[in-house]
Order: C-alpha cells, then structure tokens, then sequence
C-alpha cells in the first residue's frame, strides 16, 4: 500500500510538472506582456531594454525555470484588471466554486447510489423504467437550458429560490463559506443542481449497469447459494465489487463537472472561479487565465490522486502487489 | 434437447433425503424456450452418494443448481419437483429456500477462481455463512468453526490466512476453501459441481480425494457432478445423464 501511494504521489507531481509547461505556454502565446504594462507612446528602444529587464529575451527554458520558481511560491504574476497578483484573486474565488463542486457532487452521490442500486436489483420495477428512461432525457438537456428553466419556474413564476449569487457568506479563516446559513443553502440549491444535471443521471445509468453486471457473476451466486440475506448480498457483496469501476469514472468526471462550472456559474451569477474565467476571457486578462489553469489542473492532480487511494482501499489486489489487477 | 436419465441403484432401505422427480428446467430465450433438462428423476437416502455423470451440456450444472432452486435468469424449473424432507424445494418461499440453502444443502462451484468474492476476505466469507444461519451465532465462536473447517481442509496457519482476501489464494487452495465453506454448517447433503475441472491435473485428484474422504467421515450425502467416470471407492450410485439418444 505504501508503494502504491508513493508512486501515486509521484505521478501527480509528473501531472503538475506537465501542467506547468502548458501554463508556461499559454503565458508565452497570449498578450505582450511589456505592451500591456507600458502601453503604446514607448520607443521601440525603450521596449527593447524593458525586454531586457524583465528577462523576456532570455531562452525559452530559462524563461520556464524563471516561471516555475515563482509559481512554487504561489507568484503567477499580477492580474490586469485587478491590478493584484493573479493567485490572491483564484484563491478569493476559489470557495465559491469548490463549495458548488461539492453541493452537487453530494447530490449526485447521495442519490445516484440509491437510485442505481434499486433500479439494478428491481429492474422491472416503474420506477427503474421510469428512472432510465428520464435519465436520457436529463443527460440530453444542456445545462445551461436546466438552469435556465429552473431559474424561471423557481425564481420567477413560483419566487421560491433566490435566481443569482451566493446569498448570506460567513467567512472562517480566509474561507467565504455559504454552507452555514440558511440564506446560503438557499443560493446554492439552484446552481448545484444544474451542475449535477448531466453527472447524476449518468452515475445513476453507471451504477445499474455495474451492478447489475456484478450481480450476474459466480461469487454472487455463490453468495446466494450460501443462504445470505437479500441485504447483505447485494449492499456487501455486490455494492463493494460495483463501486470500484464507479470510483474511477468518478475521478475523470470531477474534471467535467469543473468544466461546467463556467456555465453554470454564468448563469446564475455566482461569484466563482467560472464566472471569473468568462471574464478574464472576455478582458484577455492573461495571466489570470493562466492561474485558472494551473489551479484547476492541480485540483484535479489531487482529487484524481484520492480517488485513486480511495480505489485502493476498496480493492484488496492493489493493497499488496502495488498494482492493479 | 431432451436428455433421460438412467439411475442405477446401489440400495433402496434407508430414508429419502432427496427425490428429485420429473425435473424439466426451460431457459426463455428470445427464440422461444430452451429445454436444459427434460425430466430428470432421482432418489437420494441420507448419507448415500451419487455420482452425476454426463458430458458438457448434458445439464449437470443446472440439475445441481434447480435443486437449490437457484437457476440463473432467464432459466426457470418448468415442471416436476424437488422433495427435500418432503418438502418441494421448487414451490418453497424464498425466505424458507435461504434457511435450506448454505445450511442445510452446500454447494460447491465448478471454477474456485470465479466463486470467491475477491473483495471480501476469507474470514467474512466463511462467517457471514455461519452467522446467516444462526442467529445466537457471535463472531468469535463462528470464527472458532471456520478455523477448525479450515484445518480439515489441510490449510496451513489458518489463523493467518482468515485475513486474506481470495487473489492471495492459488486455484487449489481456494477450491479446499470453498470445500470448508460448505463443510462450515454440517450440511446434510453437499452438492459439488465438477469440483476439480477447473484446476491442474497435478491437483485434481488431490482435492477430489479430500472432498470424497470428508463426505465419508461426516456422513454427508453427495452428489457429485462428473464428466468422465472416476469414482473407484467407496459406496456410489451412479447416474449418467446424456443428450439426444439413449446410450451406456
Ligand atoms: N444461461 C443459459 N441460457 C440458455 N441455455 C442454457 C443456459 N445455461 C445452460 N443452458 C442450457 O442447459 C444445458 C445444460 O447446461 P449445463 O451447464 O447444465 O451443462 P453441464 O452438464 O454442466 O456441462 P459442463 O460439463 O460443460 O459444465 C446446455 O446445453 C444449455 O443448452
Ligand atoms: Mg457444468
């Protein structure tokens, strides 16, 4: 086990390196960076010597060295309409969307488990009719179009739920945290639903098919043939040996559910990291972009790198030969 | 597809534990149905021992598993009965099925490599069995059994062992495991399904002779799944299933 998180730590930090280059690609391709800061009435000398200064004329992998040693200290240079270094504004923005992440991750797990697991034991059941077949619908409606939706029977027809913003923010150590007021919960119900539009019908889809896949194996059989209850058949024996293709497709699917922040944040006007990625795009605010990308793409090293020693200890083969069956 | 099969029988005295009669097991295919075994018919006394010869596909596999009542879908038991005690397996209510099943009938799988759950450890599946069966039943006396069925079946520091999960197990070993599985509640009567099949020629005749030998010293009643005929000892009955035409 011991080896498998070693080497799991290892390929993260290879992930953020490549991660690092792409980043450091970005910021070299987007803007001038000498033309933003000094603007036009500038002899072209005087550029050149600014150039100079700021190291931009120096090899490419110098460049990224440079690059990097700043990032380590958190230095992804100043945001142009901030005005601030780019990273104080992501971390400012960051709770806001990871709080929406994890609202709807929440509702995904919490009811795609249930969900999946009755419409695999009870196939014929109604419900599990009705389940699979409304999960194709809520897989095939954009989420912006939910969202929209929602915001109109909700906010405007019925004016139950507030349509924009995160409401009442309780702030705990540098931490914007709207989870501790009713006014919160509240703001957040919409947006987190939306997000989890596309993701719970697909677990929900995931879940039966694996299950169901499991249920049909020999062990399960032999379980039955051991005279196990019902219950313990399948919530121990068939649950455990479903959910470890469901924790992996998990993982990758974080990643997507961040990629649909954007839209949703948009939609409902929550002041995330989204909402600042549509406006850092529309203000060519580089270096921002740049900090989006590195934060996400390190966020996704580390929630890949649980998921995978959560994987670990659910499937007994990795605890020993350090790898995968 | 219809296959008869002939019983031969070694002696008629002692009491009926099984009769199987008339056993017609049908899959619902989308073609329409599939007949798997078309009237089977035998008798079992307690503790007697029937061999179930026949080739692949004859239906020995789904003879074994209608008598548990434990066909997989699409397969259902068409016509005829299972008396166990009298009692018809194939009618019975789940609930009093699962009390008969594990407990008082074991049954031992044909592939040991497909028929352990490789997320559980040994020790969980050996005393979920124990503690299904017997509601008095604690984990420490349930443990005490399986250890002592783990040391029947010859395996090495069983205490150890328990905590190992089956990928830690060679075919053989988890073959010998599954054997004190069934062995764990004193079954009655142990069905074992082409139980060497599946494993090295080396060890074939090693675990079969295990299987054999623990069946006569228990007293169990057998029946055992065969596709050539092997049994040399011992008190059998004989039965051969086979399909199509009338041979033997
Ligand atoms: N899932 C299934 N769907 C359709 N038909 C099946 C299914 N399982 C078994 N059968 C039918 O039942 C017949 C008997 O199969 P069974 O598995 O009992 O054979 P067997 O005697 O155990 O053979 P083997 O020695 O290969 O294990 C097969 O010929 C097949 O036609
Ligand atoms: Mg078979």
């Amino acid at each position: 086990m011991i080896a498998f998180v070693i080497r799991r730590i290892i390929q993260a930090f290879i992930v953020i390196f490549i991660i690092s280059v792409i980043g450091f690609a970005v910021k070299q391709s987007v803007g001038d960076p000498v033309r933003e800061m000094t603007g036009i009435s500038v002899s072209a000398e005087e550029l050149q010597e600014f150039r100079e200064k700021l190291g931009l004329n120096d090899p490419w992998y110098v460049q990224y060295v440079r690059f990097l040693g700043k990032a380590v200290q958190g230095d992804l240079g100043n945001s142009f309409f901030y005005k601030r270094p780019a990273t104080d504004v992501i971390l400012e923005k960051a709770p806001a969307t990871l709080e929406l992440v994890f609202v709807s991750s929440l509702i995904v797990i919490l009811f795609s488990v249930p969900l999946g697991v009755f419409s695999a034991i009870r196939p014929n059941h109604f419900l599990s009719r009705f389940l699979m077949s409304g999960s194709i619908v809520g897989v095939s409606i954009p989420v912006f179009l939910t969202a929209i939706m929602m915001i109109y029977v909700f906010s405007v027809k019925l004016g139950w739920l507030p349509s924009f913003g995160r409401g009442e923010l309780v702030m705990i150590g540098g931490w914007d945290s709207g989870l501790l007021t009713v006014d919160g919960w509240l703001h957040i119900l919409m947006p987190s639903v939306a997000l989890s539009s596309i993701m719970l019908p697909l677990f929900i889809r995931l879940i039966r098919a694996e299950m169901m896949e499991v249920l049909e194996s020999e062990y399960i059989k032999f379980a039955w043939a051991k005279g196990l209850s019902n219950r313990r058949i399948w919530f121990v024996h068939a649950f455990k040996n479903t959910l470890l293709p469901v924790i992996t497709v998990g993982g990758v699917q974080l990643g997507v559910t961040i990629a649909f922040t954007i839209l949703t944040e948009t939609v409902f006007q929550w002041q995330g990291l989204g909402f600042m990625f549509m406006e850092a795009v529309e203000r060519s605010d580089s270096p921002l972009l740049v900090a989006y990308l590195m934060f996400v793409g390190i966020v996704m090293v580390v929630v890949n790198t649980i998921v995978d020693l959560i994987y670990g200890l659910v499937n007994p083969t990795i605890r020993i030969s350090g790898a995968s069956s | 597809m219809s296959s008869i099969l002939n019983c031969i029988r070694a002696d008629d005295v002692m009491a009926t534990l099984l009769e199987v009669k008339d056993l017609v097991v049908k899959f619902a295919l989308r073609g329409g149905d599939v007949t798997a075994t078309n009237g089977v018919s035998f008798d079992l006394a307690r503790g007697e021992r029937l061999g179930l010869v026949g080739e692949s596909g004859a239906g020995k596999s789904v003879t074994g598993f209608s008598i548990i009542n434990l066909i997989s879908q699409p397969g259902y038991i068409a016509s005829g009965s299972v008396n166990f005690h009298g009692e018809n397996l194939a009618t019975m209510s789940a609930a009093r099925l699962r009390t008969i099943r594990g407990n008082r009938i074991s049954m031992i799988f044909q592939d040991p490599m497909m028929t352990l759950n490789p997320v559980l450890t040994i020790g969980t599946q050996m005393i979920e069995t124990l503690m299904a069966h017997n509601l008095q039943m604690c984990k420490e006396r349930a443990r005490g059994i399986a250890l002592e069925k783990l040391r029947k079946v010859h395996i090495p520091s069983p205490e150890r062992r328990l905590e190992q999960y089956p990928h830690e197990f060679s075919g053989g070993m988890r073959q010998r495991i599954i054997i004190a599985i069934a062995l764990l509640t004193d079954p009655e009567l142990i069905i074992a399904d082409e139980p060497t099949t599946a494993l090295d020629v080396t060890i074939q005749a090693e675990i079969m002779d295990l299987l054999i030998e623990l069946c006569e010293t228990e007293g169990m009643g057998m029946i055992l799944m065969l596709d050539t005929c092997r049994c040399r000892s011992g008190n059998w009955t004989l039965a051969v299933m086979y399909l199509r035409r009338t041979g033997y």
